[in-house]
């Protein structure tokens, strides 16, 4: 096992823990019988040459591939600790583990690699470059996700897409690194197996998640009406100004004094608006990013997408997801922006965030304007915000933007800036 | 069933068990700390179902497994160190078990599970057998259902894998539903605002009841009537499936080995034949390629049913959410879960 950003004590113990779990030598002649890698072929003795410089995809050399595989398995936490010792007992020997993550009391139900006495200090931030120099193109032969969050999971598909080679408009297979991605919430969860630029990718999928409501910057800045505003306010703008649990300490939805702070200043702001509706779950709903979890599974081999419900009776439901033929991540095929003239900035804003195949965060937008590369909006950055905040009442003729002309927008929901091409209709 | 109960949760306890507490409610988890279970069978899936317990906060675990530990039990399941060969399975397994959750009783019990005497099993609340015969199972679950214990099943074969339970003639339980609250008149807000709103501060607990027949009745159901024939295009074959590899198990004393591949395949195949044949079926409707897919216990399936029997044994015993009614199959090779009823209606 390797680790990445593991928190030293965390590092420790899944070291002290795992050395003796991992199967010692792999299973050999006692456990090889007829068909039992069939579905590994499925992937690897696909049409066209799938060959990686340090193996041959054929029926004998499978015992090669299992001492050789180098998988990467992200998230170290409820599902990470299942996968970890699933991938261990499968006879996969070398796999690397990145964790962004300290080791909380909370974690010791169902993280079962960690122990009372690796409890360590709340929350890390997350470190998505870290990822960013640890994939660095055909290191590893699969990756497997265990993450809490969407965002994070759209950045590792746009991760490995922008590694794909095209060669006359056709991937280049062996620039393929497949993605096993699975995720749990509660009694659910789900496993899918995306091999990028072949099948479908997170973002093909994108609208089965369900929206998520944003609400206009203006609104929650100036014009507040309902108490999702408030909270929204307290949440977005209020925070980062006054980090009141210390400089770069981030608002931690599990953290029940950070929701008590958030949910005195929305009681605050609402009274300065006399809006009601204010309540304590409410802020816990708008500040929740990690919801509590179950993992229950590993991987299996599939195709290519499972829905696990626990809840209901209905257990699992396999089906085989489509590439959408325009998706924003996988099509390369450029997207357009289609407004009017005098159609606001915040406008555009609210598309991108709104859009089911989009579903952005908080976009960041430049354009060349007059041959000078122009920030029209971006959020994340305080004093930025503020300054490019009047444009988005402005439309998009008056901030100088033509027809046909190229917006770049950042978020961070995919590692590479996305393109789009301006379209004006009447 | 679990009379005493500590109202207090400690501190610790809260702070350990709060993600789950958050599913499932406080009422829930102190159930489950007042009860005891048994697990025979400390295999691939015997393992991943300790955990899942463990993990859970019950008050104790008895693992109970006579069979040593082989060079293939060290690869099948992760309790056991690569350094306990010849020990038994059970003791083996008992230190990496407990440090799961120090606050859970584990003990480890060398006998077979044949020699014990009735009274054994009545000390627990519920008994859960994987790698039992078929007899075996049976009579354990004859036993338990007659004193209130709720009895689980469980086993994977290679790709496949089922549980089993039976939680008694009248067995209740709650379900918390969200009230639902019909929307405002006022639509300015949009159009999430129009949709009828589900309060998750408003819940109630809805009482339900449900019923189990014994193991017996559940595998000796009568193909043969016309009902039953007309009901076969809707049954999972898992079922004949199960029926084939318990008998393989009593027939050989042993599961199907990877080392004796040729003949064990040879084996299920005549088996297939007897069983759909004495069941009054046709020998189609289990197809040949299950055979090279049955072999061993496939981790990652015993990690899926392991799971899932958890998951029923925790609401069984907290008396929480609707339990699954009274079979589970899982074929890896598919990725596909079924939950069916067997047995007399």
């Amino acid at each position: 096992l390797l680790f990445s950003l593991f928190r030293e004590k965390k590092r420790r113990r899944v070291v002290e823990l795992t050395e003796n779990m991992i199967v010692d030598g792999v299973c050999g002649g006692s456990c090889e019988w007829e068909g039992r890698w069939n579905h590994v072929k499925k992937f690897l003795e696909r049409s066209g040459p799938f060959t990686h410089s340090d193996f041959e995809p054929s029926a004998e050399c499978l015992q090669f591939l299992i001492d050789t595989c180098k998988i990467l398995v992200i998230g170290a936490g409820g599902l990470g600790c299942e996968l970890l010792k699933d991938l261990a007992l499968s006879g996969f020997r070398n796999i690397d583990v990145v964790d962004m993550d300290t080791i909380d009391v909370s974690n010791l139900n169902r993280q079962f690699l960690f122990r009372s006495k690796d409890v360590g200090r709340p929350k890390a931030d997350v470190a998505a470059d870290f990822i960013n120099s640890r994939i660095p193109g055909c290191q590893f032969h699969i990756i497997v996700c265990g993450l809490d969050s969407i965002v994070a999971r759209r950045w590792m598909n746009g991760m490995l897409l922008s590694l794909l080679v095209y060669e006359d408009g056709e991937v280049d297979q062996t620039s393929v690194v497949p993605l096993v991605d699975g995720g749990t919430e509660g009694f659910k969860g789900n496993a899918r197996v995306i091999l990028p630029g072949l099948t479908a990718c997170v973002d093909c999928t994108l609208e089965l998640y369900p929206p998520q409501i944003n609400f206009p910057m203006c609104t929650i800045a100036t014009m507040p009406r309902l108490p999702e505003h408030c909270v929204e306010y307290v949440r977005i703008l209020q925070w980062p100004k006054e980090m009141p649990f210390g400089d770069g300490v981030a608002l931690d939805g599990d953290d029940p004094e950070h929701i008590q702070w958030v949910f005195q200043r929305s009681l605050e702001r609402s009274a300065e608006f006399n809006i009601t509706g204010v309540t304590y779950r409410l802020t816990q709903a708008a500040c929740a990013t990690e919801v509590f979890k179950l993992a229950t599974s590993a991987y299996v081999p599939l195709s290519n997408y499972m829905v696990f419900n626990d809840v209901d009776g209905l257990y699992t439901y396999t089906f085989e997801a489509e590439r959408k033929e325009n998706c924003s991540a996988c099509s390369q095929i450029p997207q357009d922006l289609r407004f009017t003239p005098s159609s606001t900035l915040q406008e555009v804003l609210n598309y991108l965030t709104e859009s089911a195949s989009l579903q952005m965060k908080s976009p960041a937008v430049t354009a060349t304007v007059e041959g000078k590369s122009k920030t029209l909006y971006l959020q994340s950055v305080a004093s930025i915000e503020q300054r490019t905040r009047p444009n988005l009442s402005k439309s998009l003729r008056e901030l100088g933007l033509t027809d046909g002309q190229e917006l770049a927008v950042a978020d961070v929901t995919t590692p590479q800036t996305m393109l789009f091409r301006l379209c004006f209709t009447s | 069933m679990i009379e005493k109960e500590d109202p207090v949760i400690s501190e610790e306890e809260a702070a350990q068990y709060d993600r789950q507490i958050r599913l499932w409610g406080l009422d829930a988890q102190k159930r489950l700390r007042g009860s005891r279970v048994l697990l025979a069978g400390v295999g691939g899936l015997g393992a991943e179902l300790a955990k899942n317990l463990i993990l859970a906060g019950v008050k104790g675990l008895t693992l109970l497994d006579h069979k040593q530990v082989s060079e293939e039990s060290c690869r099948a399941q992760f309790l056991i160190p690569v350094s306990a060969q010849g020990q038994n399975r059970a003791q083996a397994s008992l230190e990496r078990a407990q440090n799961l959750n120090p606050m859970v009783e584990v003990h480890a019990d060398s006998d077979r599970v044949e020699d014990k005497p009735d009274d054994f099993f009545l000390q627990f609340d519920a008994v859960c057998l994987t790698g039992c015969s078929r007899d075996l199972m049976v009579r354990v679950d004859q036993l338990c259902s007659q004193h209130n214990i709720k009895v689980f099943c469980g086993d994977v074969y290679g790709y496949y894998g089922y549980t089993f339970c039976n939680l008694g003639q009248e067995h209740n339980y709650v379900e918390e539903k969200p009230k639902v609250v019909k929307p405002s008149s006022d639509s300015s807000d949009g159009p999430e605002a129009k949709k009828a709103k589900v309060d998750p501060n408003e819940t109630t607990m809805v009482k339900k009841t449900a019923s189990f027949c014994t193991l017996k009745a559940a595998l000796e159901v009568d193909w043969t009537s016309e009902k039953a024939k007309a009901s076969l295009k809707r049954t999972p074959v898992d079922y004949f499936l199960l029926h084939v590899l318990l008998k393989f198990r009593t027939d050989k004393g042993r599961d199907p080995d990877p080392k004796a591949c040729a003949e064990d395949s040879r084996l299920l195949k005549q088996i297939r034949d007897d069983v759909l044949e004495a069941m009054g079926l046709s020998g189609d409707l289990l197809a040949d390629d299950f055979i090279s897919y049955c072999f061993s216990e496939m981790s990652p399936v015993c990690a899926v049913v392991g799971g899932v029997l958890g998951q029923e044994v925790v609401k069984a015993l907290s008396q929480r959410d609707a339990p699954h009614r009274n079979f589970f199959f899982f074929d890896g090779r598919k990725g596909n879960g079924m939950v069916d009823y067997f047995g007399p209606n």
